[in-house]
């Protein structure tokens, strides 16, 4: 068992709630993604989840919060920030360090070292190491206890391409093992790849939980394409039964609120013919930018836009010539 | 509990800067004792048990002349580092979700940091007390005089070196903490204290410049100092009890600030 449950969780930075009233379930078995745009409080709650920041609310890992865990680091690992270590201090004895606490011995860093690729510089100074060998550290830091929770902050900032590819290759496998990830990012494409489950947040509330899946199909991006001649026929029943149609530039139509089935089923009733009928699936990207975009602290504003008029939020806008459109999760 | 004092014990001893700092501090002081012992070998004033030598040797000057106690100053600079480094480096995260307990944590850097602070301060002090005696053959060696300067100044740099951690503890801010803890004992009370003691206005508070943290503190290790001429002002300073008492309440306010506002704020 690897349950993490987070009971109700807020933090106020004086005027500015960052946290509120947030709760969600992380499962063992699946990777657990957290997402939400900059500034929407994923780090504040990962701190609050490990009692680094004190907030209300209450995190448990099997029915226990973390500062009643002893040897922590045998039960939970965790990555908060880029280079979390002293510049002089070498990796290894950095490891040592940690470990020292927690009952860890000398080979077991020597095997997360080997594991994250250190171990050429395992006794070199770290203030040397790039961002992507930081972030490696910081990694091999979480795995040392051999724990079976991982709450990782952006694990693949920095990374190289294969980095990226081995710690996802990595992530899946632990949980797959009956282990919980619960692992935040800004690159959606990479936390689509990664991730089973998501809980979403902006502006510290909950927005969504819940299968990734799930999750995209909430998009109204997500639309029937269809192509028929006698679409004059089939716009006002399509209407009647909920749709909602739009015409597109390249003669084809748009048909929301309905589902494929749902449309072809039409078509047949009234004897109408049907030239295209396509599912369009929304990426995770749309997904979230729809979901979040009400709820987006620092709205980019539109160069060149009306002054005084309020930049629309991103994912509102209709983008008919977009081209990812019908590309598949 | 153990846990912390492992985790602080290595935090301490895989760091290059107290292996440095050690180093230096023992290298400069026992050289600089061995240095005044010549001196005063050759100037050939050697009065039987003259123990004002055996302390001048033993602490380079800081038990006779008012000069500034080496060891105890870089035992504060470890003790600002031991806060300092976990901020400025982000490490307190680290330390933290490695042991999460902040009571333990916080006890654990105290202990540590004093207990090092102690131990150096006092074998450096008998070891300058062995060269004096090598050098000076002429002292006869009171053994008690040489362990209550070495019990002095184990004390008086345990004390400082927790004052700079508790003050980098409250700042979260190296440099800041440097500068102060530096600057307090150096400029600071020296201003103070010349202002209470010498002009005749103030002679009803002068009392007040025995309680000075620093100044009270290091009469734990003075024997003899120009502070003792004051007493023509009517300026009477505390003893090594009164003073390290002194020193030490001052110490424990600081300590107690800077464990409560650790157990609370966010790391």
């Amino acid at each position: 068992m690897a349950t993490i449950e987070a009971q109700a969780l807020g933090k106020r930075y004086g005027p500015k709630q960052a946290v509120d009233d947030l709760s969600f379930r992380v499962d063992p078995g699946s990777v657990t993604g957290f997402l939400g745009p900059n500034g929407s409080g994923k780090s504040t709650t990962m701190r609050l989840m490990l009692g680094l920041d004190n907030g209300v609310g209450s995190t448990t890992f099997d029915g226990m919060p973390f500062r009643s865990l002893g040897e922590p680091m045998r039960h939970v690992g965790a990555l908060l920030e880029a280079k979390p270590f002293h510049p002089t201090r070498t990796a290894r004895n950095h490891l040592r360090l940690l470990a020292a606490a927690n009952g860890i011995t000398d080979a077991r860093v020597d095997q997360v070292l080997e594991l994250v690729g250190l171990t050429a510089v395992a006794r070199g100074k770290p203030k040397k190491f790039s961002l992507g060998m930081g972030q490696r550290l910081g990694i091999a830091a979480a795995l040392l206890g051999d724990p079976h929770t991982l709450i990782l902050d952006e694990p693949a900032n920095g990374l190289d391409p294969q980095g990226i590819q081995w710690l996802r290759g990595f992530l899946k496998d632990f949980a797959a093992h009956g282990h919980s990830v619960f692992v935040s990012s800004h690159l959606l494409a990479e936390m689509a790849l990664m991730a089973d489950r998501l809980v979403v947040i902006g502006r510290g509330r909950l927005i969504a939980s819940g299968p990734v899946d799930d999750f995209v199909k909430t998009s109204r991006r997500r639309a029937v394409v269809l192509r028929s001649p006698d679409l004059t026929r089939l716009g006002p029943v399509l209407a009647e039964r909920g749709g909602y149609v739009e015409g597109q530039p390249d003669g084809s139509f748009v048909v929301t609120g309905l589902d494929r089935d749902q449309v072809g089923d039409v078509a047949y009733e009234i004897g109408a013919r049907v030239h295209e009928l396509t599912s369009r699936e929304a990426t995770l990207e749309q997904a979230f930018l729809e979901a979040t975009g009400v709820s987006e602290e620092f709205v980019g504003g539109s160069i060149g836009g009306e002054p005084g008029s309020p930049p629309a939020p991103p994912g509102r806008t209709p983008d008919p010539g977009d081209p990812n459109v019908a590309s598949a999760r | 509990m153990i846990a912390a004092l492992r985790y602080e014990w290595r935090r301490l001893t895989t760091l290059r800067s107290t292996w440095w700092l050690t180093a230096i501090g023992a290298v400069v002081t026992l050289g600089l004792a061995l240095l005044i012992a010549l001196a005063i070998a050759s100037a050939g004033e050697v009065s039987e048990g003259d123990n004002y030598q055996l302390g001048a040797v033993a602490t380079q000057g800081a038990a006779v002349g008012g000069v500034p106690l080496l060891v105890a100053y870089l035992f504060a600079l470890l003790g600002v580092f031991c806060f300092g480094h976990e901020y400025r480096h982000g490490m307190i995260r680290a330390t933290l979700t490695a042991v999460p307990s902040r009571g333990a944590v916080f006890a654990a850097k105290v202990l540590v940091t004093a207990a090092a602070a102690f131990l150096v301060g006092a074998v450096i002090t008998l070891l300058g007390a062995g060269i004096a005696l090598l050098v000076l053959s002429a002292i006869d060696g009171e053994g008690g005089t040489a362990l209550e300067l070495a019990l002095g100044v184990g004390t008086y740099t345990a004390l400082f070196a927790l004052v700079g951690l508790a003050l980098a503890s409250l700042f979260r801010n190296q440099i800041a903490s440097l500068v102060v803890v530096l600057v307090m004992p150096t400029v600071v009370e020296a201003v103070i204290q010349a202002v209470l003691v010498f002009p005749p206005a103030f002679d009803d508070v002068q009392f007040l410049a025995r309680y000075l943290p620093f100044d009270a503190g290091s009469q734990l290790y003075v024997q003899l100092s120009p502070n003792d001429a004051l007493d023509l002002l009517g300026y009477d300073p505390l003893g090594a009890v009164g003073g390290g008492l002194v020193f030490a309440g001052f110490t424990a306010l600081l300590l107690a600030a800077a464990g409560v506002l650790f157990v609370r704020r966010d790391a």
